[in-house]
């Protein structure tokens, strides 16, 4: 690499570690804060119950992820490999929720420079400090850079997985690449297994370079099998923690969503065409995307192919939740950066040579005052009350107690209490109570229910924002 | 021109009539009725009252005018009325329908998707020039706004038309074809004043065609004679009657709008993005501007592009606040679109690149017009139809010469289904729109405590649980 070259990535990773900073120090209570409460919580556990990474637990024990009782609040989904990272950290800071986002941050920031070094392998300088430069700016990938959930992760691993397996591509001989990616391989699929999807271009490469002589070769089929081997594994036993599992189907197709108007319009033009690329991204993608062909540049197709199927089986998943689209962040921003370059090329014999990357810096600053737009109020925490009430709770309430903390399913308000409990009533409060759990923490305090309850039972706290009570069988029932 | 073309362009133009035709006898109670609703009285009140096409009025005496001036003649002299008038020959021909002012409007249409073939076909052949009117007659905003009792589908076809005769007459140079031209513009003109901007991309088709030796040819000042005379003349009515005016002077920069955050959203995002060129079509639009540069004929495009940007700024608060103010972009964003459209397509040679190509561009265009679709089709919506039910009860129920109150926040839709005079809302006591000698009360607010007094205490010409035709008396208005 040249000299300039590492330059450039320093000042693109400078730039992306100082938008990450934006409001790093918010709480859990942000956009996506059940999913990431979820997530931070098995790493808390993690450092309150001991370290069991083949046993990650949460803090919900209701039955709202599949309908099974979960006392022992079982987490099994991806295997905790970014859990065990914020543990990791914690372990040197305490629980600190600004760590574990500063955690996503660095891991971010890795992902800029193997994009560049990934695109660097097809493209020139230019497009690839591009990509790296989309990356680190969009304001949707900011602002999921400083979120705590796997996703950044996987992509990162995906991106070193890329870049490993060309290394070892480039010489076949070499174990140290393939071991390489064969690690990053099994930590992206472990930290989110739609990771599968997304190596595609993996196959794509080794068909390029083996072609039919793919079939013979050992250090591919040993790729293969150490790759899916651990996930394999990690889901036969996960089979022994049923409760633990939640529901995936819904992500599938529901609604037999799938090729109906409203997928392509929330997809289309609700996410790529508002909320990620925005109208003036989407342009730069679209010309990229129709930018004149080279084989690099198939490359570049394998990774929106993989995109476009993942969008296509995971349909519902990927209209209903907006973080879905983490995954596909790097191929955007290397169609977006193809497209940049070549309106900075574009050549006029009529207008002024400046009109193509005028053009292309006005798109460019569209797409970041439009997507700010949008992604702004991500950072809001819309009911600070659930952070107060949390630590009120923490405060007041025995450290091995186990609370109701009602936000409609989210787990968010149970997080900040640091118990663990439920965050939604799923089952009548005689029977929470013979469970052994007495305490409800309510930020609603409008709901006759809750009003009923703080007239007729001990309260333990109470402000303008929260109520803390103590359930007893004598006063739930009375009017 | 060949049969087969014949063939299409006759097709085309079908196309642009019949998908306009949709809903076409629905009342002045969908999108923008307000604005359809006062030149629908207009053209009405031509018919019922003497057509003196230099005093112009509406159903509302409520004054708009920026000086605070009544209005007791009714006068509505803001753009001339042209459309109006044509709307009231046919009246005058078949009785007053409003299917007959949306046919007018639907004409219009149909012929500017005409001078849009031509206009595109002689710049960059037929196949260009195909999209692009295919474009500007399927596409649903400009589908609605083609059909909508406004002057502006005729401020948009008379500009097409004259960027078309501009086109032959700055090849032929050809002093009728100069007359032609100007007889269109002036008309566009007259009816639309923002077609002003459409004078940078002829000044600029002249400058680099007939170059420095164009001031000297006397064509020029005929055309700017010609041309900007009746509008002149027209101003100067204006002027001499600013009752009738509507306020105008929001529409610059009120709330200091331009360059902000939101001027650039809405029109962009909301605007371009979201309702008229819908996501996929913006993609082609921008390809279109990118590339419409590279080439002398694509710069005229260029122009014209920049011309309607420029009046967007220049004018951005009615721009941010009036959906259909952008329509003067659809003539030249139905090109940028097409030019986009073959730019994608024709940019890779190679087999499989090219198909992936088309699949791109053919997907962009089909999202445009889904997602247009789904943006504009409430558009189309009555969502208040009680004032439709309460209007024609009130056309039967009252007197013929009975002056009224329709109160409908300023909204005159309500008051033209009465087919009455009133006001349009209710700004001062009751008592004294009595004394005026206006006795009669219709509405459809019926939680509204002043109507609920009122329904109270006077005499009830009818009522249900969506209106009240009310009579007043001196005694109920105390």
């Amino acid at each position: 690499m040249k000299k300039f070259e590492f330059l450039i990535i320093c000042v693109i990773v400078f730039i992306a570690l100082f938008l990450r900073l934006y409001k790093i120090n918010r709480p859990i209570a942000d956009w996506h804060s059940w999913r990431q409460a979820d997530t931070a919580s098995v790493s808390r556990n993690f450092l309150k119950e001991g370290f069991t990474p083949f046993i990650p637990t949460f803090d919900d024990m209701s039955s709202q992820t599949n309908g099974l009782d979960n006392p022992n609040r079982y987490r099994f989904v991806e295997f905790p490999v970014y859990n065990i990272l914020v543990y990791l950290a914690w372990l040197i800071t305490g629980v600190n929720t600004t760590i574990a986002r500063l955690v996503t941050v660095v891991i971010t920031l890795a992902s800029t420079i193997f994009l560049y070094l990934v695109v660097r392998k097809f493209s020139s300088w230019q497009v690839s400090a591009l990509s790296a430069f989309f990356f680190a700016t969009i304001p949707y990938s900011v602002f999921y850079s400083s979120t705590i959930l796997p996703g950044p992760f996987m992509v990162m691993s995906l991106l070193m997985l890329y870049y490993f397996f060309i290394r070892f591509l480039e010489n076949d001989k070499n174990w140290l690449f393939l071991s390489l990616s064969i690690i990053f391989a099994n930590l992206a699929i472990l930290s989110w297994p739609i990771a599968i999807f997304f190596c595609l271009p993996v196959a794509y490469l080794s068909l390029d370079k083996y072609r039919i002589g793919i079939v013979k070769n050992i250090k591919i089929w040993l790729f293969v099998a150490l790759t899916l081997m651990p996930f394999i594994m990690w889901r036969i036993w996960m089979l022994r923690f049923p409760q633990g599992i939640p529901d995936f189907q819904y992500l599938i197709n529901d609604g037999n969503i799938r090729f109906k108007g409203a997928f392509f319009r929330w997809l289309v033009a609700e996410r790529l065409g508002k909320l990620i690329l925005t109208p003036c991204g989407f342009a730069l993608f679209i010309i990229g995307l129709v930018a004149k062909s080279s084989k690099e540049k198939l490359f570049y197709l394998s990774l929106l192919f993989s995109c476009l199927v993942y969008f296509v089986v995971f349909a519902s998943g990927n209209v209903r939740h907006d973080y879905y689209q983490i995954p596909v962040i790097p191929t955007l921003a290397i169609f977006m950066a193809i497209g940049t370059k070549l309106l900075f090329d574009l050549k006029s014999p009529i207008f002024n040579k400046y009109i193509g990357p005028v053009v292309a810096v006005i798109l460019i600053i569209f797409t970041f005052a439009l997507g700010y737009f949008e992604v702004q109020g991500y950072y809001w925490i819309n009911k600070p009350q659930i952070v107060e009430a949390g630590k009120a709770v923490d405060r007041l309430l025995p450290k091995n107690a186990t609370v109701i903390a009602p936000l409609g399913g989210d787990t968010s308000f149970l997080y900040q209490t640091n118990r663990h409990g439920y965050p939604v009533v799923d089952r009548s409060l005689e029977k929470f109570i013979d469970q052994g759990t007495k305490y409800l923490v309510s930020v609603d305090l409008n709901d006759s229910g809750i009003q009923n309850l703080a007239r007729n039972c001990k309260i333990i706290g109470q402000t303008n924002s929260y109520v803390i009570i103590e359930l007893s069988k004598g006063c739930i029932g009375k009017s | 021109m060949k049969k087969f073309e014949i063939i299409i362009i006759v097709a085309i133009l079908a196309l642009t009539f019949s998908l306009r035709t949709y809903k076409i006898s629905g009342p002045v109670a969908d999108w923008h009725s307000w604005r359809q609703a006062d030149t629908a009285a207009v053209a009405r009140n031509f018919v019922k009252e003497d057509f003196n096409i230099l005093y112009p009025r509406s159903d509302s005496l409520t004054a708009l005018n920026d000086y605070g001036l009544q209005n007791p003649n009714r006068y509505f002299i803001n753009e001339f009325p042209l459309y109006n008038a044509t709307v009231a020959l046919f009246y005058k021909a078949f009785g007053v329908n409003l299917v007959l002012a949306r046919l007018v409007s639907i004409s219009a249409a149909t012929i500017g998707t005409l001078f849009l073939y031509l206009f595109a076909r002689k710049l960059f052949g037929s196949k260009i020039a195909t999209l692009a009117s295919i474009f500007y007659a399927a596409n649903p905003y400009n589908i609605y706004y083609g059909r909508v009792i406004m002057p502006d589908p005729m401020f948009i076809s008379f500009s097409i038309a004259t960027m078309y005769f501009m086109l032959e007459w700055t090849q032929s140079k050809k002093l009728w074809l100069c007359l032609v031209t100007a007889t269109t513009f002036a008309s566009a003109l007259l009816v639309k004043p923002y077609t002003v901007f459409l004078l940078i991309p002829i000044f600029y088709w002249l400058a680099i065609n007939w170059q420095i030796k164009a001031i000297k040819n006397i064509q020029i000042y005929i055309f700017l004679i010609c041309s900007l005379l009746p509008f002149s003349l027209w101003r100067l009515h204006v002027a001499a009657h600013p009752e009738g005016t509507f306020a105008t002077s929001w529409l610059f920069n009120a709330g200091n709008i331009r360059f902000t955050g939101s001027f650039f959203r809405w029109l962009i995002f909301e605007r371009l993005n979201r309702l008229i060129f819908a996501t996929g079509g913006f993609v082609l639009f921008a390809f279109g501007a990118i590339k419409s540069h590279t080439s002398k004929n694509g710069s005229l495009i260029f122009a014209w592009l920049f011309s309607v940007v420029l009046y967007m700024t220049v004018f951005a608060k009615g721009n941010v606040n009036h959906d259909y103010y952008q329509l003067p972009i659809m003539p030249v964003g139905a090109i940028l679109v097409s030019l986009g459209f073959f730019t994608v397509i024709n940019n890779s040679q190679k087999y499989y690149a090219r198909l992936i190509n088309i699949i791109i561009a053919v997907s962009l265009l089909v999202i445009s017009f889904a997602f247009g679709w789904f943006e504009v089709r409430g558009f189309y919506n009555v969502n208040r139809p009680e004032i439709v039910t309460a209007g024609e009860r009130a056309d039967i129920l009252l007197p013929k010469d009975a002056v009224i109150l329709a109160p409908y926040n300023d909204d005159p839709s309500f008051l033209y289904q009465t087919n009455r005079y009133g006001y349009t809302q209710i700004d001062k006591p009751l008592g004294e729109y009595f004394s005026e000698g206006i006795k009669y009360v219709v509405s459809v607010d019926l939680a509204d405590p002043p109507i609920q007094k009122l329904t109270a205490d006077c005499k009830i010409i009818e009522k249900t649980d969506k209106y009240a035709i009310i009579e007043m008396s001196p005694d109920c208005t105390q």
